[in-house]
């Protein structure tokens, strides 16, 4: 029964006329708030700084002293660290500037990363349910992160990070009307 | 079973259920869902599920357990008690748990719902209502079937954390728990279709419909033992202690009369050879023959049974599991195929529903896939069929991904490694020669595996389905059906953008699956084409 029904085509032809190209829009990344980088770039240098300020008064605090040994290697420690994170945080710094979304009819897509590049897309009649975040720093300066659940994700959930606030409340009801438009409708 | 403690529950919540559902929705006279408050009890025998569950528990933790046995090694040989004392404090930790467990489990039945409270530490209170519930699975260990007991797991689907077992019920009032929970379902499902209806309510009889699709002889699971055997997880766990164990034999062939020191010096090398072979392939036996045992302890009996909307598994030696997967939730087929396997020509069918949550909830998750050992090609594809009935799994032709593969994990993984091992050879014979030999050979070994990775690796994409296929040894076939996907991932990193390839990631509910360097036109097409496919026609993946 298979073998007769089944299209073993390997080549796309066919691809092209399945596809409404009228309605298919290309995706185009609009770019998430302005302050978002310089604000995960500020976290994360602040972060550093509390770690290297601990550390350094744990090497030398008076109460328990440390061996000379271990303060040669506590600093040079602290000084690689140091280093690496800066890097890191700098190349977050370029990379949070690439991060764009774009919300379609259908579906939603996260784009991301600077030399590694993802384009994440969700379609929405799949989205199980939908959360707007924010942490601390993030309410100061009025951003948010939407959480997109779909099933079956444990290891990845679908975050777009940096909105600003209005903006992610507005696309969650969006998003939301939809899904009753999938349901009932 | 009868036993009933109060507990103090709000009245609230138990009424406000009888008021959404209206009471003549139960069909049956003498009905079990009847409204009450009561927190009920099961029977005691409940208490060796929970042993049962802890033994199974340690036993599955016993691996990295060796070590502390090998190390209190000596100590229990001269003084054996310290073993019994062990195992001794073992045994009543278990039980102990296991009575305490038994005691904080309570359940309660209304028109409409099951509710189910467990947990010693970690308390879980589990409300399910009937509607959400899409499995229910009754089992019966072999201490249950003597007493006539069995167990209940309803397994609600969906990403929720909700699974509820209701252990040590009597069988009758299992079955019928069973039938009328079937009925107030299929009452209840407003939602769906005429045709569902008549489809939900054959489901209560389920007996009479059925029809058995495979079947599994003893000799096919001679062969799923020995295909599927775990001898090279253990050889390598055993590899730390290669040193003691070769020292143990030594002693013991030493008191057996064969000195090893002097064989080697007198016999020849082809000889020791043979020794050494024959002692190997005796080993390997043993695994085997464990492996063979386990397999059909696991699958005896096995039939795989289909009716309208779902398939049934029912195997075992001592403990009878039956397993019922519906059609509908089985979101990808995976043809596995083991090296020993490809010598033989079988297949380990899977079909896969959700990952994840579940699977954490659910201690029982390995269950949640239903696996159909040891088939041939056209065994596949004719279960296969009753699900995706347009696939094509056991014979497409796939196309590789792009060589690049192989070049990008020779960066990522052989270099550093050949590095590592080159400096490590180095240090070693400091002032001496260098031995080269040791990182050359396993440079040449890790980016023969890398090639062979590459090649294992496969694609195939038409209107119904995306197959992948992919291994090191062994090749494991994907099939996916395009209606099914979650959500995709489309990823092309600078260095690939100047190659023109591109990866992609197909998340589904049982798990994500990628395509990596491809053509990155193609790609975006095959995205484009899933997108179009979900979104348009929005069918149900569940």
């Amino acid at each position: 029964m298979t073998t007769q029904t089944v299209n073993s085509d390997t080549t796309f032809s066919n691809l092209h006329v399945a596809i409404d190209a009228e309605k298919n829009v290309p995706l185009a990344a609009t770019p998430v708030a302005a302050h978002y980088p310089i604000t995960e770039l500020s976290v994360s240098i602040a972060f550093l700084l509390i770690v290297v300020l601990v550390g350094i008064a744990v090497t030398y605090q008076p109460i328990w002293i440390i061996p000379e040994t271990g303060r040669y290697w506590m600093v040079r420690i602290l000084s690689a660290v140091s280093t690496l994170w800066v890097l890191f945080s700098i190349y977050g710094y370029y990379a949070a500037k690439k991060v764009g979304f774009c919300v379609r009819e259908q579906d939603i897509t996260l784009f991301k990363g600077l030399i590694f590049r993802k384009q994440i897309t969700q379609p929405i009649c799949r989205i199980q349910h939908i959360e707007v975040q924010r942490g601390p720093v993030d309410r100061k300066v009025g951003l948010a992160n939407l959480h997109v659940f779909s099933a079956g994700d444990v290891t990845q959930t679908f975050v777009i990070p940096g909105l600003l606030d209005g903006d992610a409340v507005a696309m969650r009801a969006n998003i939301l009307a939809h899904k009753e438009l999938q349901h009932h409708g | 079973m009868g036993e009933n403690v109060s507990q103090n529950m709000s009245k609230s919540i138990a009424d406000n259920t009888q008021i959404s559902e209206p009471e003549n929705l139960i069909p049956t006279t003498k009905s079990i869902l009847t409204q009450d408050d009561e927190w009920h009890k099961v029977s005691p025998i409940a208490i060796l599920y929970f042993i049962e569950k802890l033994v199974v528990g340690i036993i599955n933790n016993v691996f990295y357990m060796i070590p502390m046995f090998i190390t209190l090694w000596d100590e229990i040989r001269e003084n054996p008690w310290i073993a019994v004392g062990i195992v001794g404090v073992i045994l009543g930790l278990v039980t102990f748990f296991a009575v305490w467990s038994f005691l904080v489990f309570r359940y309660r039945l209304s028109p409409t719902t099951v509710e189910v409270k467990s947990g010693i530490f970690k308390k879980k209170h589990v409300d399910l209502p009937f509607n959400r519930i899409q499995n229910i699975k009754i089992e019966q260990p072999f201490y249950y079937r003597l007493f006539g007991f069995a167990t209940m797991a309803f397994d609600s689907g969906g990403s929720l954390q909700q699974e509820a077992r209701l252990i040590g019920l009597p069988l009758s009032f299992a079955q019928s728990l069973q039938m009328q929970i079937n009925d107030v379902k299929a009452q209840v499902g407003v939602d769906k279709v005429v045709l569902d209806k008549t489809e939900e309510n054959n489901n209560s009889h389920i007996h009479h419909n059925e029809t058995i699709v495979n079947t599994r002889s003893l000799s096919d699971l001679v062969f799923h033992g020995i295909t599927s055997n775990r001898i090279f997880i253990i050889l390598a766990g055993l590899a730390p202690f290669v040193d003691n164990i070769f020292g143990y034999i030594g002693e013991k062939l030493a008191s057996w009369g064969v000195d090893i020191g002097q064989t080697i010096e007198s016999e020849s090398f082809i000889i020791l050879a043979i020794y050494a072979l024959s002692l190997f392939l005796l080993c390997i036996g043993l695994i085997t023959l464990l492996s063979i045992v386990g397999a059909i302890i696991m699958f005896y009996g096995y039939t795989l049974s289909k009716t309208t909307e779902k398939f049934i598994r029912r195997s075992g030696l001592i403990t009878k599991h039956e397993i019922s997967v519906t059609f509908s939730r089985i979101q990808v087929a995976i043809m596995k195929q083991d090296w020993l396997d490809i010598v033989f020509g079988r297949y380990n069918l899977k079909l896969e529903q959700l990952n994840g949550q579940i699977a954490n909830a659910n201690p029982s998750a390995a269950n949640n896939k239903l696996m159909v050992p040891s088939v041939f090609a056209y065994e596949c594809r004719d279960i296969l069929a009753h699900v995706f009935p347009l696939h094509n799994l056991h014979e497409i032709e796939f196309l590789n991904i792009s060589k690049r593969f192989i070049i990008r994990h020779l960066i990522i993984l052989a270099i550093p490694m050949s590095v590592l091992t080159g400096f490590l050879a180095w240090n070693h014979h400091q002032g001496n020669t260098v031995n080269w030999l040791y990182p050359i050979v396993l440079t040449s070994l890790w980016s023969g595996l890398i090639v062979l990775r590459w090649w294992r690796w496969g694609y195939a994409v038409n209107e119904t389905y995306i197959y992948i296929r992919k291994g090191l040894f062994g090749a494991d076939r994907y099939c996916i059906p395009i209606n099914k996907v979650q959500r995709v991932t489309f990823s092309q990193s600078v260095f690939m953008e100047k190659a023109q390839l591109a990866s992609l990631k197909i998340q589904l509910a049982s798990g994500s699956y990628s395509i990596p360097l491809i053509n990155a036109d193609l790609a975006q097409r095959i995205q484009t084409y899933i997108l179009y496919n979900v979104e348009s026609k929005a069918q149900a993946w569940m």
